[in-house]
């Protein structure tokens, strides 16, 4: 029936739905390839129920090619593949306020998620070091907290135009602005952020601190600007942050003092924390954007009161498991990044680390396990910028990737070993600076 | 009149934010360490440096020149015209600020006779003035001069680079930008003579234009040395005109390869910038990519205990190390370092010899034979006696030669007049008492152990490789010992290292080295130099090279658009 000499000159396309403009948290990513398969003989065709999963299929297709021994032609194999992740969520971030990334570095790590399947761009977008959004609202904040107000900020057309890059190729953006730590940046808004004393001396020692929660004008610009990313920003979640909050200055500040006193919390910080996060959630969810929430697991650590349709972001490597195993029995949704945190180089193949990392190690019920979304692999921005993001990224972030798609039994390292070494190759051919992951050797194509 | 330079003035005198980089600390609690220098600071700090407040400023394209005081001189020709207008200020428009002297002409003299060394490779000298240079600027009124002197062209390489850290700029976003320079007096020499970087192309094949853009960065780094581990186990890229199968069997594939034409261009690329290329044909072990070329050149072992040629992993392989016994061995090396020889232009070969591992010997009864014929007890007299030939060999031929410390470990006799790299940190008590015990037997040796930047970690590592010091580490140096210390290397193995990500693991961190080599011991502390590290970083990324960065911040403005 089947000659050696067979083409393949057609790729059919076959999409059971209406395409979906915008990806979302519960599209259907799943799809087939045939290629000369028994129920498709001679024939080559992709099938999905969404566009989504068309465009998981055609990365999955290109990947099938391959060159023949004296690459004169590419082959594929006669195949039926049966595809759908194993985690919706699959997220990864990168870091634009430690160090500013042009737009077109953004747009080149998306692509190279993509490749990856990757389907969330956690944009952790402003920090204490700069601010480098620039809001319609309070164009103050990127003015006074970006590196550097013209070149080092994005603006709204910036954003629009890597919401939509992302959003063709399936990938959703979900912003993060962190609060109420981590916002030395946001020193535009005056009496914004606390002013730190000194006890010695009982006057202002200089410096700032997190958001005051005990101002409450606070909220009030919290909820404009809140409402502005909420509609600049199409995706049903946002990210609030809520990590790392010291309490040292809030501490120190005399007003704040009286008010700890004034609500009866003592010397409990952490209620004063609580005050702010519920505020801040309560101010999101009465937007009329009906905005679902993240954030860092501080705020569940914490005791922080929230709907239960909060999901929880474990980043602390410390007893990892045991936290989700915490977040899930409260019933709280969970997304991991603790064991995925890729800017943490060190010498060597790392990227098994990351292969060997699994979200459900933990004791639970069926049921819990359920309530973890996925997970998402960060590349904090310290001692990255443009001149290293790309390299030092990739192909590392292709471990998680496969973790959080393919299924849980496909972890032999020693397997995906020479399969991470050609698709680190495809990725070089692609015309993309992705390091070599597994030691000597090259690739098989042309030097320029 | 007056109002202007009122304003002048007042606008010198807030001179705060005006460096090229700007650095933000890690978590934000409070600011950073260490004192920030002013704007147009050096790297690698000079020896003497008296910089004062009085500012020049640069004119329009047409009114600044260089003068050489001698024709014809290859690098010096070619490192003015690297650093001409467009490269030093951009496509901005450059105006200078009205009042200050006007700087048009820098002023490059070296000795007029052969001494100049115009027409020579560089090499290695422990003369003082090698690579010394006086820099001055200076303002006459209106006018202003750079005189920069030197006895050799590679002085005055060294000085045309120190003068271009020494133009600084205030604000990128004018339409006209004011660039200016500090008056100045440096006088500068290296404290080592031997200042290198180990480049590994035989782990990952680096094209070409990737090793000029390493030369490029060494230069900006007054690194002298481009140690070019260029073969090993993996690939034998080096095509060599008597033994062509060497590369055709031995490289990756046919394009990774250095035909004699690309070697000579690297060779002669970097003696424009004043940097010496070491080749380095690592044997007897890392050999395995010789064996492909170069049939029975390798050791058959004897994995199944009778048959020559088979594995026993992971003990070895089925041929490992250069084979000792056959004559047949030392005519190959004989002839292939005649050519090697020819091939480079620096006195010094570096010849390998290190991780000689001897479960391949010890299984092979021709060994066992041979041992017994010259009266060897055990194997270490077999990897002398290779040792002995091969440096002879060389030696014979008129080369000098650099070995890792692999012999001397093994209680290899090996000449005095061999130079040792210190490449271990894991023996008790560290490189340092390796290099302690190396240099009481009399060897000069060469520093790399606690360089080895292919190591990457988290954070700022950088700090670990400036606060290395070669000399005064080793606490128990005798007088005189310090001579032996020649200098040392940066180490970037290639196993994880390609054209991909090489520049940036590269640099800035092998510039604390750079420092650490070529400036006086302790002239700063760690915390001070990380501000002029950052704004020698972004020097570096204006000039096209993608140093990563060390801390959170930015360059500039500038920074967004691409580097040039």
């Amino acid at each position: 029936m089947m000659t050696n000499n067979l083409y393949l000159d057609t790729l059919n396309v076959h999409l059971m739905s209406p395409c979906e403009p915008m990806p979302h948290d519960k599209m259907d990513e799943s799809y087939e390839v045939k290629i000369n398969s028994p129920d498709y003989p001679g024939q080559g065709l992709i099938v999905a129920s969404t566009n989504w999963g068309i465009l998981r299929a055609l990365e999955t297709f290109s990947q099938l090619l391959h060159p023949n021994s004296d690459s004169t032609s590419l082959q594929v194999k006669s195949i039926l593949i049966v595809d759908y992740p194993r985690f919706p969520f699959r997220s990864f971030l990168l870091d634009t306020s430690r160090h500013y990334l042009p737009k077109k570095i953004i747009y080149e790590n998306l692509d190279l998620m993509a490749m990856n399947k990757y389907n969330i761009f956690h944009w952790h977008i402003v920090d204490d070091e700069s601010f480098p959004y620039q809001s319609t609202t309070f164009p103050i904040l990127s003015e006074k907290g970006a590196y550097h107000p013209y070149t080092h900020v994005y603006t709204q057309e910036d954003v629009q135009d890597v919401i939509n890059y992302a959003r063709l190729r399936g990938i959703r953006v979900i912003p993060e602005f962190d609060t109420p730590g981590h916002t030395l940046s946001w020193v535009g808004i005056p009496k914004l952020l606390t002013t730190c004393y000194n006890e010695t001396t009982g006057e202002p020692d200089g410096k700032l601190g997190p958001i005051d929660p005990t101002v409450p004008a606070n909220f009030v610009f919290l909820r404009k600007l809140f409402q502005e990313i909420a509609t600049v920003f199409p995706d049903k979640y946002i990210h609030l942050g809520g990590d790392e909050v010291d309490f040292s200055c809030w501490k120190s500040n005399p007003e704040i003092q009286d008010f700890m006193k004034a609500s009866n919390f003592s010397t409990d910080y952490s209620r004063l924390e609580e005050l702010y996060m519920q505020n801040l959630v309560d101010e999101i969810q009465s937007l009329p954007q009906n905005k679902s929430i993240l954030v860092w697991q501080e705020v569940f650590d914490n005791g922080v009161e929230m709907d239960s349709n909060t999901v929880i972001h474990v980043w602390k490597d410390k007893e990892s498991m045991q936290e989700l195993a915490n977040v899930t029995a409260k019933g709280y949704r969970a997304v991991f990044s603790a064991c995925w945190y890729l800017n943490i180089i060190s010498y060597g193949v790392d990227w098994v680390d990351y292969y060997n990392c699994e979200p459900h190690n933990f004791t639970g019920t069926a049921r819990q396990k359920k309530l973890i979304l996925g997970g998402g692999a960060t590349m904090w921005g310290e001692y990255i910028d443009s001149t290293n993001v790309i390299s030092t990224t990739w192909p590392r972030a292709a471990a998680p990737a496969e973790r959080l798609w393919s299924a849980a039994t496909v972890n032999d390292t020693e397997e995906a070993a020479p399969r991470l070494e050609e698709h680190r190759c495809r990725l070089l051919q692609r015309g993309f600076s992705v390091s070599p992951p597994n030691g000597s050797g090259y690739c098989r194509y042309d030097w320029n | 009149m007056a109002k202007v330079w009122i304003i002048a003035l007042f606008v010198l005198f807030n001179l705060e934010q005006v460096v090229k980089g700007y650095l933000f600390p890690i978590e934000p609690r409070g600011p950073l360490a260490g004192n920030q220098p002013p704007p147009g600071s050096v790297w690698p700090l000079p020896q003497e440096w008296h910089s004062k407040s009085e500012l020049v400023a640069i004119g329009k394209e047409c009114d600044f020149e260089y003068v050489l005081n001698v024709k014809n001189c290859e690098p010096l020709d070619w490192a003015v015209e690297k650093f001409n207008y467009k490269f030093l200020f951009g496509s901005q428009l450059v105006v200078p600020e009205p009042g200050l002297p006007l700087l048009t002409t820098v002023f490059v003299n070296i000795s007029k006779g052969p001494e100049n060394l115009c027409d020579k490779f560089p090499n290695f000298s422990k003369n003082s003035t090698y690579e010394s240079y006086d820099l001055r600027v200076v303002a006459h009124n209106q006018t202003a001069s750079v005189v920069i002197e030197a006895t050799t062209v590679w002085g005055a390489l060294r000085g045309l680079e120190t003068f271009t850290h020494l133009l600084h700029t205030k604000n990128y976003e004018e339409e006209e930008l004011h660039y200016y320079a500090n008056v100045t007096e440096i006088k500068d020499w290296p404290r080592f003579p031997h200042r290198g970087i180990m480049v590994d192309t035989a782990r990952h094949y680096l094209p070409v234009s990737t090793l000029i853009d390493i030369l490029d960065a060494m230069f900006h780094n007054k690194f002298n040395v481009i140690h070019w581990h260029i073969v090993d186990d993996q690939s034998f890229p080096f095509v060599s005109k008597r033994f062509p199968d060497l590369s055709a069997k031995g490289a990756y594939n046919n394009k990774a390869i250095y035909s004699p034409e690309a070697v000579h261009l690297i060779i002669t690329q970097a003696r424009l910038r004043g940097i010496r290329v070491i080749l380095e044909f690592d044997t007897p072990g890392h050999s395995g990519a010789l064996g492909r070329g170069q049939p029975a050149i390798l050791t058959p072992c004897y994995g199944d205990g009778e048959t020559p040629g088979t594995p026993n992993y992971p003990e070895h392989a089925a041929y490992e190390n250069v084979d000792p016994t056959k004559e047949t061995t030392y005519e190959f090396m004989r002839e292939l370092f005649t050519e090697i020889l020819e091939v480079t232009e620096d006195e010094y070969v570096h010849l390998g010899m290190d991780e000689v591992y001897y479960p391949c010997w010890n299984s092979s009864p021709a060994i066992k034979e041979f041992m017994k014929e010259n009266g060897y007890d055990n194997l270490t007299d077999v990897q002398d006696h290779y040792t002995k030939r091969h440096l002879q060999i060389v030696s014979d031929l008129g080369g000098k030669f650099i070995i890792w410390q692999d012999p001397i470990d093994a209680g290899v006799n090996v000449s005095l007049r061999a130079v040792i790299q210190m490449w271990k940190d894991y023996n008790e008590g560290g490189w340092e008492n390796d290099t302690q015990k190396t240099l009481d037997m009399g060897y000069q040796v060469l520093i790399s152990a606690p360089w080895y930047l292919n190591y990457i970690n988290y954070g700022q590592s950088w700090r670990s490789y400036y606060e290395v010091d070669p000399v005064l580490d080793l606490k128990h140096r005798t007088p005189g010992q310090e001579d032996q210390i020649l200098g040392g290397e940066v180490c970037m193995w290639g196993e994880y290292v390609d054209t991909t990500n090489v520049v940036p693991r590269l640099f800035p961190f092998a510039s604390a080295v750079a420092e650490r080599l070529w400036s006086a011991a302790n002239s700063s502390t760690t915390d001070d130099a990380m501000w002029r590290l950052d704004e020698f970083r972004c020097r570096l990324l204006w000039r096209g090279i993608p140093a990563q960065p060390i801390l959170n911040g930015y360059c500039g403005p500038w920074e967004v658009d691409g580097i040039k």
